[in-house]
């Protein structure tokens, strides 16, 4: 279980978070939207350990996040970034290795090796494995890292412990083939005892997919629940300015969006 | 091939380097001679072999050659170990303070030392040398690491200027230095800016050495975390590693395995540059692989280069730094060409 309490975070005179607080459980695909600059990366900052918040704290579990040593927080959280530029030349391969770092020495084992192979292949990028990172597409880069982060949240079967995975808009580059595929691995990874928390911009996604949505605007939680309850028409309209239409799927009876 | 293969190739062709290093000089020696010096030294055999030749081998010839090969060896791992830090592939010590940090410290010694008779100098003895030197060289690069970085990403144009300035300054305290000194090797400007193994012998090994391998072996241990830095300062503590005590870290290091050289025998630039590069043709960015690697080749090339700079106008010979010099610049070259086409890409700026 992952909770933060009062988190506040400024830089400047700007408040990017105010006094956010919330609870995130294993099992429970968690999907955060809203507007450019509502908060969405930072708070996923505060949550990861990347920033300090001036006030407030995170907990993992019942251990408060700072004190957890760096080391042991790498084999339970791991952390998709947006947009990483590489100044040197990697294989994808190495990208992908990069994950088990934690859990080897100075050469990695076969098992290392193994685990590596399958997540590329989970993503389904095993045709480039020996490629150049630098060679691919924006969406072949996604998937690469994202393999790098199955890598190293990849569970052994005696292991039970807790695990957060979060993802800071992993399919923006992606087809809508991958963005369901991903979609579909994260949230079936959430039901491992894993908690999932991946910021995305797309309602319908969100209203497919999450099991809990927390909806962002100006720094603050504007609604945090199903995604049924937090996208209304009132809602959308006070965050987004946009007049949506709901309608219903003809053969799920699920919700979607249009605007 | 693979890793293993490369390892074994390039200790090979050290070993090659220095063998050769060895015969060829002012002096060219066969191998019989060199047989039968080394065989007399370890007292396996009695055979008579002229007491010029033995002393010109085992007193300077041999301590030289190790010395050359330490020396570059510790340049290139630094190189490759700067250019992971900065997170920018045109980094080596020449350029961004370090050696000429080191140098100045060194100057510093070398003119002043007999002057200054405090408690610490004595205390340090042989060591005050490379303490000094250190230390100059430590403050040097983190002055223009502090100056080009600005939250973790280096600005290259930045670093470029600042380090031309923090190297003017030092190459100005140097020369003022060699300009009062008394005597006849640290008045040498060519000795400080240029670098030179002649006055190479076993004591300034038996310092190098021991620096260098250890200074090797940790750098091995932060080749890890080195590696995930290429993809950002965040994803090296996500996984697990505390990057502000890593950075602290590898600057220590780095700056150990340059001053404690370049106290010894001046300012070798390039060298850092070029190694490293040469093996990234490789295709392969893997610190833990270049640090290795670089160690083998950069020990071999300088090696070569000394061995130039020692029989091209024999009986005299060049500051080691002219031949680095005419092989790095234009590598240096290629590489800001190369990577201004890059930029272009979002390759360039880290």
């Amino acid at each position: 279980m992952l909770k933060a309490e009062n988190l506040s975070f400024r830089i400047g005179g700007n408040c990017l978070i105010d006094n956010v607080s919330l609870t995130l459980n294993p099992g429970e695909f968690t999907m955060v939207l809203g507007p450019n600059g509502a908060g969405k990366s930072t708070l996923l900052k505060l949550l990861t350990g990347t920033e300090t918040p001036q006030q407030g704290q995170v907990w993992y579990e019942n251990q408060p996040l700072k004190t957890i040593p760096l080391p042991t927080l790498a084999r339970q959280k791991a952390v998709l970034s947006q947009s990483l530029s590489l100044p040197f030349d990697l294989s994808v391969a190495e990208v992908v290795m990069m994950g088990r770092y934690p859990y080897f020495d100075l050469n990695p084992t076969r098992q290392d090796q193994q685990i590596a192979d399958d997540c590329l292949e989970r993503v389904g990028m095993t045709a480039f494995t020996n490629r150049a990172f630098a060679s691919l597409s924006g969406g072949e880069k996604q998937k690469v890292h994202l393999a790098r982060v199955l890598a190293q949240l990849h569970r052994p079967p005696a292991d039970d412990a807790t695990k957060y995975l979060f993802l800071d808009e992993p399919i923006s580059a992606l087809d809508i083939h991958y963005q369901h595929q991903i979609l579909s691995l994260v949230r079936e990874l959430a039901t491992q005892k894993m908690v999932v928390f991946v910021i995305v911009h797309d309602i319908n996604l969100a209203l497919q997919y999450a099991q809990k949505v927390i909806l962002m605007h100006e720094g603050q939680i504007y609604g945090i629940g199903t995604a049924d309850d937090v996208f209304t028409e009132a809602t959308i309209e006070a965050v987004f300015k946009l007049k949506p239409y709901f309608m219903t799927h003809p053969e799920t009876g699920r919700r979607v969006m249009i605007c | 091939m693979t890793r293993n293969n490369w390892y074994t190739l390039l200790s090979i062709f050290l070993i090659s380097c220095i063998v050769a290093a060895l015969r060829i000089g002012a002096v060219d020696l066969t191998f019989g001679d060199i047989g039968h010096i080394v065989l007399n030294g370890l007292g396996f055999s009695a055979t008579t072999v002229d007491p010029v030749s033995q002393g010109l081998f085992l007193q300077i010839r041999l301590p030289r050659v190790l010395l050359c090969a330490t020396v570059g060896a510790g340049l290139s791992v630094s190189g490759v170990l700067m250019q992971a830090l900065f997170r920018n592939p045109i980094v080596e010590p020449g350029l961004v303070g370090t050696s000429s940090g080191a140098a100045l410290g060194a100057a510093l010694v070398f003119v002043l030392g007999k002057n200054i008779n405090w408690a610490f100098t004595d205390a340090l003895g042989l060591f005050l040398l490379p303490c000094v030197a250190f230390t100059f060289s430590f403050l040097a690069t983190l002055l223009v690491y502090r100056i080009a970085s600005v939250h973790g990403k280096v600005n290259v144009a930045t670093m470029i200027l600042a380090g031309i300035a923090v190297n003017a300054l030092a190459a100005g305290g140097t020369g003022f230095l060699s300009y009062i000194a008394r005597d006849p090797q640290a008045r040498s400007i060519t000795f400080w800016n240029l670098g030179t193994f002649s006055g190479a012998d076993w004591t300034q090994f038996a310092i190098v050495l021991p620096i260098t391998v250890i200074g090797i072996g940790l750098a091995l241990r932060f080749t890890k975390a080195l590696n995930i830095l290429i993809l950002g300062e965040d994803e090296v503590r996500h996984l697990g590693y505390n990057i502000d005590r890593l950075k602290i870290q590898v600057l220590l290091l780095n700056t150990l395995l340059v001053a404690v050289g370049t106290a010894m025998v001046g300012v070798i630039s390039f060298v850092g540059l070029v190694v490293p590069h040469l093996l990234r043709l490789l295709k392969t960015s893997d610190n833990r692989f270049l640090v290795v690697a670089s160690a083998l080749l950069g020990g071999s090339l300088l090696t070569v280069a000394d061995t130039v700079a020692r029989r091209l106008v024999a009986p005299a010979e060049f500051p080691i730094g002219v031949i680095t010099a005419f092989v790095g610049a234009p590598v240096f070259i290629w590489l800001l060409v190369r990577n201004a086409r890059s930029f272009q890409k979002g390759g360039f700026y880290a």
